[in-house]
């Protein structure tokens, strides 16, 4: 049973027949898994047939809150979104804290939603507490996030409804579109694309219920305890000026931050996108997501030039390194147009940055020539070619037809072994971190569940300032497990993963007892995670992944960093494989969980019955 | 009539629109129950990303100012307010309240919720407001 945080419901909605059904949340299943991530996890893990294409009717979406979801708890505005990735068919969660939409659906009464088969015209889902509706969004074709986001709300004549809309990008099936609400993206893993395919443009939502706590005075206790911790943490004033632009001179000094397609560590344009800059430029106001006392969101406005009047939220580290630095753009203000170009078409600025950035690199080698490019000239720095672009592959118009696909689909059709070069892992493109000059990285893009995902659990800050040891493969495997397992947490519980700012896992999992009323020990914690991660890896494996599938690029671990801190490093792939197969009880050579570690974790039915 | 003892005030330019007040005057004036739509003071969400969309007031709270003459106290047909003469603090006799929500419509700003059927407003938490206590940045203060 549950006494507080968790709803125990779970909408079901089918697209293809209508049929809408609240089915109740299993407590054991929630003690097990704990939520979001967790929790679909288990879900799809028991109704997904291997071998779906994720753009099949049969294929799901689930968007589901934690049992922290729409309590005070710091840090606790988000929500997951997890299907089978277009990109890589591996299962994939996103998450976004966007517009406040995870609370809601649990005042309105429910954990999570999942969405099923596919409407024949375009439609919105309307929770408005217990009244579920699936109505038509013929008007809102095209439209793009910002402007679905605003017609829904008039039509529902509530400025106060929740909505999570897709742009063009999605509605076309772009394989790296994402979900975007108030400027913030659950971009990776192509759920725009996902909910493209079901013909569903937006969820809306309406909750006029609530949430309790289990322990309501021990809640009020360690939240004042908590807001002390968050102030007195001396890395948060600096969060609250530069939001996560702090980052970008950490990743470059360390040789980390991609540039030009993950060629080199310099770039003459790297003053231009340092955090006094971005400020000093963009930045107009401080936001907090809901909830959350460490405002390291900003708004942004573009005060001069062609682009002037753009406001958007943004631009953060990944869309600089991405959008930036790796096209070898060292302007803020192109930066932040892009930005606002991704949000407003839906698509996922990392995987966008990474497939232009793979497209000019093909364009200098003479794979692709302006033949196949419309005319265009591709070259590094152009921000005029990056916007371009970025319109081509949101409307699929021509060669952005060809991008749209993903970096990985795009080398397989340029072939001439563009594939070297192509910095991806499993078809997701890797994210704002270069791993040969923090290899750890590497081993989190090869093994993360969907790809080459930095949001799995980065290794980055801890090769730097723990091991200080970013360069070889020592103590890889076990920190790479270590940081996969709090992130599965942080993904169930939710917590934001800026969390670790006056919250460490203790304080976690006391808010996690004062809101359920259950204790989790860390060993217990740990098992947990084990459990999430580990059963995303049966899922992957029942797919038809092997560990060859755990791989990076040719130019990662053949070719050695040109420059920088790094130079003369490769990312020495096979051996931080062994050891983290090792430190997470699977074979070692195949990757796949042995029947000890299955049996420790509890999952064994579960494989015999589903596997 | 006794002086006004203190009251709400908002420092608007502070405000980064993270609702923790709402949650937390929800969370203390309906037992435990957490959802900023039932907070006794509301905080405007102007986010609006586009061309040109105004920036004045992106994150604005509103909150009870304790107003005298107070229009909630002057309509109300059942004369369910009464003023704390030591603090000044306008209250609702929930004995009294029929949630007709005319309140609601005169409230200038318009921070009177009806739960329950009954209406409902700040009554400052007695003298040390849940939502200036836990306000992030400082933009709720008593004056």
């Amino acid at each position: 049973m549950f006494s507080g945080g968790y709803k125990g419901k779970i909408l079901r909605v089918n697209l293809t027949n209508g049929k809408i059904r609240k089915e109740d949340l299993d407590s054991q299943v929630a003690r097990d898994f704990l939520g979001g991530r967790g929790l679909v996890g288990h879900l799809f893990y028991r109704e997904c047939k291997a071998g779906l294409d994720p753009f099949s009717p049969e294929s799901k979406i689930a968007f589901a809150t934690g049992p922290l979801q729409g309590t005070a708890t710091p840090y606790t505005p988000k929500f997951v979104i997890v299907n089978k990735s277009p990109l890589s068919g591996s299962l994939s969660r996103s998450v976004s804290g966007g517009g406040a939409f995870g609370p809601e659906l649990k005042y309105a009464g429910y954990d999570g939603l999942v969405v099923e088969g596919r409407a024949e015209t375009p439609v919105y889902l309307f929770i408005d507490d217990g009244r579920v509706r699936i109505c038509d969004a013929g008007t809102l074709r095209g439209k793009t996030t910002g402007e679905t986001e605003g017609a829904i709300r008039n039509e529902l004549r509530d400025d106060s409804i929740k909505v999570l809309p897709i742009g063009p990008a999605g509605e076309k099936m772009v394989r790296f579109s994402g979900v975007i609400a108030d400027s913030r993206a659950a971009g990776r893993g192509g759920a725009g694309a996902v909910m493209g395919s079901k013909n569903l443009k937006a969820v809306a939502v309406r909750g006029t219920g609530g949430v309790r706590a289990a322990k309501p005075e021990k809640f009020m206790k360690i939240l004042e305890e908590a807001h002390v911790a968050i102030k007195a943490d001396p890395l948060s004033p600096g969060r609250i000026e530069y939001g996560t632009t702090g980052t970008v001179a950490a990743a470059y000094k360390a040789g980390a931050l991609p540039i030009m397609n993950y060629s080199r560590a310099t770039f003459d344009g790297i003053e231009g996108l340092l955090a006094e800059t971005v400020k000093e430029k963009v930045y107009i106001h401080n936001e907090s997501c809901f909830g959350c006392p460490l405002p390291c969101g900003k708004t942004a406005l573009i005060r001069e030039g062609l682009y002037r009047g753009t406001v958007l939220q943004g631009p953060q580290f990944e869309t600089i390194g991405l959008l930036g630095s790796n096209c070898g753009l060292g302007d803020i203000i192109a930066v932040t147009r892009a930005n606002y170009l991704c949000n407003q078409y839906g698509l996922d600025t990392i995987s966008t940055g990474n497939v232009i950035a793979f497209a000019i690199e093909c364009y200098q080698r003479g794979f692709v020539t302006s033949k196949d490019t419309d005319g265009l000239e591709l070259r590094f720095g152009d921000a005029d070619l990056v916007l371009e672009l970025i319109e081509k592959i949101a409307g699929r118009d021509g060669f952005g037809d060809l991008l749209a696909e993903g970096t990985k689909r795009a080398a397989e059709k340029i072939g001439q072994g563009s594939e070297k070069f192509a910095m991806h892992s499993k078809g997701q493109g890797f994210a704002s971190f270069e791993p040969r000059s923090v290899v750890g990285m590497g081993l989190l893009y090869a093994t993360a569940t969907p790809g080459a995902n930095h949001s799995y659990g980065p290794t980055f800050r801890s090769e730097l300032v723990d091991l200080k040891d970013p360069l070889t493969h020592r103590d890889k495997g076990k920190l790479c497990r270590t940081t996969q397992n709090s992130y599965c947490l942080q993904d169930s519980m939710i917590f934001c993963s800026f969390s670790r700012y006056g919250l460490d896992q203790a304080r976690r999992l006391d808010f996690l007892d004062a809101v359920t009323g259950w204790t989790y020990s860390q060993e217990e914690a740990t098992r947990v995670a084990d459990r999430i991660y580990t059963l995303e890896r049966l899922f992957n494996l029942r797919e038809g992944f092997t560990s060859k599938d755990d791989s990076l690029p040719w130019r990662s671990v053949h070719e050695s960093m040109p420059d920088g801190p790094a130079g003369g490093n490769r990312v020495p792939l096979a051996p931080m494989l062994v050891d983290y197969y090792r430190a997470r009880g699977w074979h070692e050579e195949t990757g796949v969980p042995r029947q000890e570690t299955l049996k420790e974790l509890g999952l064994l039915e579960l494989v015999e019955e589903f596997g | 009539m006794g002086a006004l003892k203190s009251r709400l005030k908002v420092v608007d330019e502070k405000c980064s629109g993270c609702r923790i007040c709402e949650l937390m005057c929800s969370m203390i004036h309906h037992e435990g129950l957490f959802n900023p739509r039932w907070g006794l003071l509301r905080v405007e969400i102007n986010r609006k990303p586009g061309m040109d969309t105004p920036l004045s007031m992106i994150d604005r709270p509103f909150v009870c100012a304790q107003c005298e003459p107070a229009p909630c106290a002057e309509c109300c047909p059942e004369g369910a307010f009464e003023r704390d003469q030591s603090t000044g603090i306008w209250r609702i006799r929930r004995d009294s309240c029929t949630g007709c929500g005319l309140c609601l419509e005169e409230c200038p700003n318009h921070v009177i919720v009806i739960h329950d059927g009954r209406a409902m407003k700040c009554d400052l938490c007695g003298g040390e407001p849940v939502c200036v206590r836990f306000c992030p940045t400082g933009a709720l203060i008593v004056d």
